[in-house]
């Protein structure tokens, strides 16, 4: 009896400690899958942002924007290619970003239009630090594939502008976090602000306009800073 | 005897596998939560595109605030809300400000009273971390009106509670004087005229001594432990 217990007595020590480190490396592990931006983001290699030599994106490590940045909100989202997208994956860009829904009938293309007046007014060799992001608030209808037709029908090139998509729950975050009001009429159309928001390289906004027929060159100033 | 060994390795080795997989989930002790069933509820103020009255789906809601202790939980479970981590974006700083500390509520706060001092954000995340949401203010209001003890408790002294979407009322609500009033559907509803006025003027990470949250769910309890 004795001479099992001297050797089984260290085993089960061994056995223990073993099984508390597997459990804890296996929480570490879990942990840095949820909040690893890199693993949880996987932008395709073929993205076009990436084309030119120029990498702006997916540096950073988490914690690294302010306390203040709306990269601080971490869900994946769907471009327009269908393809995970995070917000922080376009740090590193000046951002134009507005909230519309694709088969807005009245305000939302006057958005568009003058983000794309806007983006025609930024000079050529300026425009790859730039990015125009529009962000469906009718997640049920604007699927991927709706957001594709979309930004073809309308001219957005693919390299300057993403089109993104999220479940209600996120719509909602990223509305509250740049102020943007909306809300469901029950003929499925929305009642909603007006506002193009314009975010610096860490994911801050600098500025907002509000309301409909801006002046470009008021926009400009505003985005040149 | 090694029997017996081996039963006690297995059995460490259930135990430790248990309390790991349990040590992040939501608590089991679940606010007691009540069905509103569906029907027509009158918002306040009228919808130009729509026929004034809004249909609401059956839904549970909680049968009273989240309370301090309960946030706790909470905090513990997630350290981007504790109060010395959460991001300024998500929770302005008085976040949690009568806490003493990020683990303390300390002497003066009763762990059973609602929390307070807590961002629409944090309301938010709580709500889905207990596998529930928010209610939206068509719900919440809907609820106020079929069970008006839901929300009149005497000692509470919580006057505001977070909405999923109370963001949205700002466009029709835009201010509560004269003009609003005379499109309210019920223009003698004064404490819901105060609600709404009271929504319009907040920001999602604004925490305020008066305001805290309930949460609300499609089945009962939520969708615990889905994950």
């Amino acid at each position: 009896m004795k001479k099992y217990f001297f050797v089984l007595a260290p085993a089960l020590i061994f056995v223990i400690t073993a099984s508390f480190v597997f459990e804890n490396n296996h929480k570490e592990n879990l942990k840095g899958k949820s909040l690893s931006f890199k693993e949880a983001a996987p932008m395709p290699a073929n993205n076009n942002i990436e084309k030119g030599g120029h990498s702006c994106c997916g540096e950073m490590a988490p914690g690294k924007y302010s306390t203040n940045s709306i990269y601080n909100l971490e869900d994946n989202w769907k471009n327009q290619d269908g393809q995970n997208v995070k917000l922080d994956y376009f740090s590193g860009k000046n951002i134009v970003l507005a909230m519309i829904y694709t088969s807005c009938p009245t305000a939302c293309p006057v958005i568009v239009n003058e983000m794309q007046n806007l983006q025609a007014k930024i000079p050529p060799d300026k425009i790859k630090n730039y990015k125009f992001i529009l962000v469906s608030i009718d997640p049920k209808r604007d699927t991927p594939a709706q957001l594709k037709k979309y930004a073809d029908a309308r001219n957005l090139n693919p390299e300057i502008w993403t089109l993104l998509t999220g479940s209600e729950n996120q719509v909602a975050e990223l509305a509250q976090a740049i102020g943007f009001k909306y809300k469901r009429n029950t003929n499925r159309n929305f009642t909603h602000s007006n506002l193009i928001t314009f975010l610096n390289r860490r994911g801050e906004i600098i500025n907002q306009s509000k309301g409909l027929n801006q002046n470009i060159s008021t926009l400009l100033s505003v985005i040149s800073k | 005897m090694i029997l017996k060994v081996i039963n006690t390795i297995i059995l460490i080795l259930v135990l430790s596998a248990g309390s790991s997989a349990k040590s992040n989930a939501a608590p089991d002790s679940q606010t007691k939560m009540i069905l509103i069933p569906g029907g027509y509820y009158l918002p306040l103020f009228k919808d130009e595109e729509s026929s004034n009255k809004e249909f609401v789906k059956p839904f549970y809601i909680d049968t009273r605030p989240v309370t301090n202790a309960e946030f706790l939980e909470f905090v513990k479970a997630n350290p981007g809300w504790r109060r010395s981590n959460v991001k300024r974006i998500f929770a302005d700083q008085n976040y949690l400000r009568k806490w003493k500390s990020d683990f303390e509520p300390g002497r003066k706060i009763n762990l059973d009273d609602p929390v307070t001092d807590v961002s629409w954000f944090a309301a938010n995340a709580y709500c889905k971390w207990a596998g529930k949401r928010l209610p939206t203010v068509s719900e919440w209001e809907y609820a106020a009106q079929k069970s008006p003890a839901l929300i009149n408790k005497p000692g509470w002294h919580l006057l505001y509670e977070w909405t999923f979407d109370f963001n949205e009322t700002t466009i029709q609500a835009s201010s509560v004087c004269g003009g609003a009033g005379a499109s309210a559907n019920d223009p003698r509803n004064y404490a819901a005229f105060l609600r709404f006025s009271f929504r319009d003027n907040l920001k999602a990470n604004y925490s305020m001594d008066d305001l805290g949250f309930r949460c609300a769910s499609k089945s009962f309890g939520g969708s615990l432990n889905k994950k």
